[in-house]
């Protein structure tokens, strides 16, 4: 997958997981749900900013 | 409590810190050692998101309405993740084409249109008022709350609005800014960001951890109270599944198209790679900042405040828990939130009022005294004017809804914009006819759904005359339109406002055609195309460069600007290149666009230095030309690309696919590729291979067989025992390297080594047997002979006339007792002789068993029984009587065999046995059925084979007995026998611990 598909996909998972119906399968511990998922997403993007960097210095 | 004075001090204070630390980095930046160029300093500005909303009217939401008040902070967090795609794109094309304002950007992709950009700044001027009021509301209202006082808040909130202005036109409009960048301020908004961060986790953990016993105390408190269901989503809940999507929606697009995020992100970003870290350090300070709202929220309720108090809660509970210091310290954070806010905003607006509506209407009004000075003092005017409509609509409409009502009027405001910029990065053909029609469409739903419903709460409209009846329709009630109901509003608004701005933004753009100056602005913002500025013929002046620019930003400051260029690069005043002008000229029209905005700049350098018609014409037809050229040029490219993506492909599946292994390598012998059955055969993986040198790989393989630089084809032994053929062919690329071609022929080895004691064994049959047929015939006669002459009385032959020519040729022997002799040596030699006869004739007789081994007839025959008969001959040998013999008989099948052939085998191996146990000793026969063969073997406790001979003991006539004593085809015969038979025979030998034969022979049914 190249920079701009993994992004879009990134996007794409972010928007898709918290929206229905995620929300409702863990509505009975929607906060902690929330919060742990957000804290995920950062650190997903994070890391795939970490493995694009470093393919790309490896390019150059 | 505080006074008034203390906290008008407080504010006053802190701003003046606040310009203390944007001047600090301003002098660092006119030095060359910039402290804001940096991602975290860029991720820390982009925090001007968080406002007063976020500060206060989080909390508020969250008491009122749960966790909706997140899809504020996740929106942004997942369009962040398509910021290195669609942010990355509008920086570039705003730097490269000089934008300081959104109207810009806008305006500037449709062909440099002044009708957009004035219709943009007016909605986002009337769209974010409400926010900009909102900021005030927030300061009034926390000003009250630490006052205690109700007080003159309309003289309060002037006061504060009027600071709150002064301010803004200190950091933005100090000075005619030439540059679109301001550092100082960048600097101050980050400063702030940490403030009202540290300021909200402050209050936070005091409520979480001071008030209650952390977050599961908290929430496990609200479930059981009356505000259980602030906890949940959905149906029965103050926010649906839709509403939640549609607030998420408009807050990714906030954080995009809000006129102060724009100019965070786009137009004060100095380097597009701090990206890379904003992406997600925003989303970590979105999600610090947010973590205590909860909290907060719920810990203000079951403390007993009310819902309709909770805006206040950050403030009111450290007060009511004496904790005072703590509460300043949140109004401090709460007016950092806020000025944040207001400054940056009525930056961005001023600086687009002042580019779309006021320099189009003056701009050629140069003649007039003091015009630099009179465009600073309007700009100052308008930041003003802004903030003060902000005040306007905080105490005429404000009042009347809560903090995040008016922020998300705002937020559906500059979702309007969102067609026209998204579109307009991807698709060339949408045009200025669509992206008016689409913005205004958008821009009249927004206004009948959700600004005038707020007017007429609060009355500045009326509810009469043509207004009631619009409202009471079925199809116009602004609540729900064309009758649709059960949306809540802010879905509702999106609906409706999104669909028709799209419908018409696309429609007119397929409709309509756009002229040459949009072709090329689209041209430019989809392909990110920017062609560079042609040299003009015309010749012109540094001092006429310098003259257009003291017109607008002074004759001073254009002066120092020129020598300052001329300086940098070199250039000489009287002699200026066409390519030091273009540069010159460059120059001149970014720093016009930072005062003046890029519409004007163009229009006022176009206006000043003219091209003539046919230059105009040249430069038309050269654009044209070369954006023809361009799409051409990037169609071949495409297919180009794909071919040689398949071409790639197809060559990889070809190499992955063959049957032998595949390694190029570089010239140091390091691992390039390394196919799919080259891992097969060495069971070294491509990734481990991969920059492996070859030789640390296979450590059988010679380097030196490679390293003679020519193509060759060599055969090597694996140290297990597999035999690779190995062809080698060196690169014809000047780079050097090798293609090595591994195929494993170690079975082709075998069959080849077998099929050669085949042919042996079939021209030794052929020569056998001429010789045994040869030999036999004589051989026989001289037997015949021989048994003949042994028949006669020899004695009697011996007559004197033998006796005297006898006696002529030994005249010294006695007469007679020589005939008795002769007789004896006659009759002894020739039973040697015969004896030497019979020997010859049993070679001969083998001879002709190994010739005609082929031709034997089978038939169903019993093993058992073979071997039965084969033991009452051999029982009769007297060696045999030393021999222990073993039999282990499991019942059999019968087979195909030809039982002669098959004796002959049991007897050689047995008289083999024999042989290598003079002495005596063990044999052991064993016959058992395994699967579908019959296995026998023979097992003697002999001095075993030596190693070095026990490759060759089945060719013919080789032996290890001593001469005279073996023919040397006994082996070989039950050799040829047994493949005769489709079966094998092989040798176990181990020297002193005997040797045993196995004969496989199949069960055919």
């Amino acid at each position: 997958m190249v920079g701009r598909e993994l992004w879009a996909f990134l996007f794409m998972i972010g928007f898709l997981v918290f929206n229905w119906p995620f929300l409702e399968i863990f509505s009975d511990f929607l906060p902690y749900f929330l919060f742990g998922v957000w804290g995920v997403f950062i650190t997903a993007v994070y890391l795939v900013i970490q493995v694009t960097e470093r393919k790309g210095k490896k390019n150059v | 409590m505080f006074e008034g004075w203390l906290l008008y001090f407080i504010i006053l204070g802190y701003l003046s810190l606040l310009f203390l630390t944007a001047y600090y980095a301003e002098r660092k930046e006119n030095v060359g050692r910039s402290i804001v160029s940096n991602p975290y300093i860029y991720s820390l500005s982009l925090a001007v998101y968080c406002t007063s909303w976020t500060f206060y009217g989080s909390v508020g939401k969250a008491a009122t309405s749960g966790l909706s008040f997140l899809t504020i902070y996740l929106g942004p967090t997942i369009m962040a993740s398509l910021w290195l795609i669609v942010l990355r794109k509008m920086i570039k094309i705003s730097k490269e084409n000089r934008i300081t304002t959104l109207s810009d950007f806008i305006g500037s992709r449709y062909g440099n249109s002044i009708f957009l950009s004035i219709l943009i700044t007016i909605i986002a001027v009337v769209g974010i008022t409400p926010y900009l009021g909102l900021q005030l509301k927030a300061i009034m209202s926390s000003f009250t709350i630490l006052t205690g006082q109700t007080m003159a808040s309309a003289a309060t909130g002037w006061m504060i609005t009027f600071i709150l202005g002064v301010f803004a036109i200190i950091f933005g409009a100090r000075k005619l800014d030439t540059s679109e960048r301001h550092e100082g301020l960048i600097f101050a908004i980050a400063f702030e960001s940490i403030v009202k961060l540290a300021a909200f986790l402050s209050v936070g953990f005091f409520v979480t951890y001071g008030l209650f016993d952390g977050f599961i105390d908290i929430f496990d408190k609200i479930k059981g109270s009356e505000y259980g269901e602030l906890l949940f989503l959905g149906e029965g809940t103050p926010i649906s599944y839709t509403e939640w999507a549609s607030l998420m929606f408009l807050s990714m697009m906030a954080i995009m198209f809000l006129p102060r995020q724009f100019h965070v992100a786009v137009v004060e970003n100095s380097d597009t790679s701090h990206l890379s870290k904003a992406i997600w350090l925003f989303p970590l300070y979105l999600f610090l900042i947010n973590i205590f709202v909860l909290p907060v929220a719920f810990g203000g309720l079951l403390l007993g405040g009310s819902q309709a108090q909770a805006d206040s809660f950050v403030l009111t509970i450290p007060l009511e828990q004496g904790r005072y210091l703590l509460a300043l310290f949140v109004f401090i954070g709460g007016f950092s939130a806020a000025t944040g806010m207001v400054i940056v905003e009525s930056l961005a607006l001023s600086t687009m009022v002042m580019n779309s509506l006021v320099m189009p209407a003056i701009f050629r009004f140069t003649d007039m005294r003091g015009f630099p000075a009179i465009i600073l003092n309007l700009k100052r005017m308008i930041i003003l004017g802004c903030t003060f409509l902000g005040y306007i609509f905080a105490v005429s409409i404000g009042e009347f809804y809560s903090l995040v009502d008016i922020g998300l009027k705002s937020f559906e405001a500059v979702t309007i914009f969102a067609p026209s910029i998204l579109f307009g990065l991807y698709w060339k053909r949408g045009n200025r006819k669509g992206a008016a029609a689409g913005i205004i469409a958008g821009f009249i739903v927004w206004f009948y759904t959700l600004l005038m419903p707020a007017l007429l709460k609060s009355g500045v409209l009326q509810e009469k005359g043509l207004l009631l009846q619009l409202l009471n329709s079925g199809m116009l009630n602004p609540n729900a339109l064309f009758g649709v109901e059960g949306l809540d509003k802010w879905s509702h608004s999106l609906f409706w406002g999104l669909l028709l701005n799209v419908i018409c933004y696309v429609g007119f753009s397929i409709f309509t055609s756009q002229d040459p100056e949009e072709e090329k602005q689209a041209l430019m913002f989809v392909e990110s195309y920017s062609p560079e500025i042609l040299p003009s013929k015309a010749i012109y002046s540094v001092s006429q460069i310098e003259e257009i620019l003291s017109q607008y930003i002074g004759r001073r400051e254009s002066a120092e600007i020129i020598e300052g260029f001329l300086l940098k690069n070199g250039i000489k005043r009287d002699s200026v290149s066409h390519t030091q002008f273009i540069l010159l000229r460059n120059e001149a029209e970014r720093i016009l666009s930072g005062a003046l905005g890029t519409a004007i700049a163009t229009i006022i350098l176009e206006d000043k230095i003219t091209l003539t018609e046919k230059e105009r014409g040249d430069l038309s037809s050269s654009i044209k030309h070369m954006t023809e050229t361009l799409r051409l040029s990037r169609q071949e490219l495409a297919n180009a690309n794909r071919n040689l993506a398949y071409l790639k492909e197809f060559s990889e599946n070809i190499i992955e696919s063959a049957p032998v292994g595949i390694v190029t390598l570089d010239d140091h012998l390091r691992v390039r590729y390394w196919n799919k059955e080259i891992e097969t055969l060495t069971g070294i993986r491509k990734d481990d291979a991969f920059d492996k040198s070859l030789t640390a790989l296979l450590a059988w393989f010679d380097e030196e067989v490679i390293l003679q630089n020519e193509q060759k084809e060599v055969t090597l032994k694996t140290t297990q025992n597999q035999t690779f053929k190995i062809n080698i062919s060196p690169f014809k690329d000047p780079s050097g390297g090798y293609v090595v071609i591994f195929e494993d022929i170690t079975e082709k080895s075998k069959m080849e080594e077998q099929l050669l004691q085949a042919s042996k064994l079939a021209s030794l049959g052929k020569l056998t047997a001429g010789i045994s047929h040869e030999i036999g015939n004589p051989l026989a006669s001289i037997s015949s002979l021989v048994q003949e002459l042994r028949s006669l009385k020899i004695g009697s032959l011996i007559t004197p006339a033998h006796a005297e020519k006898r006696d002529i040729a030994c005249t010294d022997t006695p007469p007679a007792a020589p005939f008795e002799s002769d007789a004896v040596f006659i009759e002894d030699s020739l039973k040697t002789i015969n004896s030497h006869i019979e020997r010859i004739a049993n070679i001969v007789r083998s001879l002709g068993d190994f010739a005609r081994i082929s031709s034997r007839v089978k038939i169903e025959s019993s093993l058992t029984d073979i071997l039965g008969r084969t033991l009452s001959l051999v029982k009769y040998d007297k060696r045999f009587k030393n021999i222990n013999l073993v039999t282990k008989l499991e019942a059999v099948p019968s087979l195909m065999i030809n039982p002669d052939q098959i004796q002959q085998v049991y007897l050689n191996l047995m008289f083999n046995a024999i042989d290598a146990m003079p002495e005596g000793g063990d044999l052991v026969i064993s016959l058992k059925h395994t699967g579908n063969t019959v296995e026998m073997s023979f097992s003697d406790s002999g001095p075993g084979i030596d190693d070095a001979v026990i490759g060759k003991i089945f060719d013919p006539f080789y032996t290890t007995k001593p001469v005279g004593k073996g023919t040397g085809l006994g082996l070989s015969i039950c050799y040829g026998i047994i493949k005769e038979h489709s079966g094998s025979i092989s040798v176990k030998s181990k020297k002193g611990e005997g040797t045993t034969f196995t004969i496989l022979l199949p069960v055919v049914n």
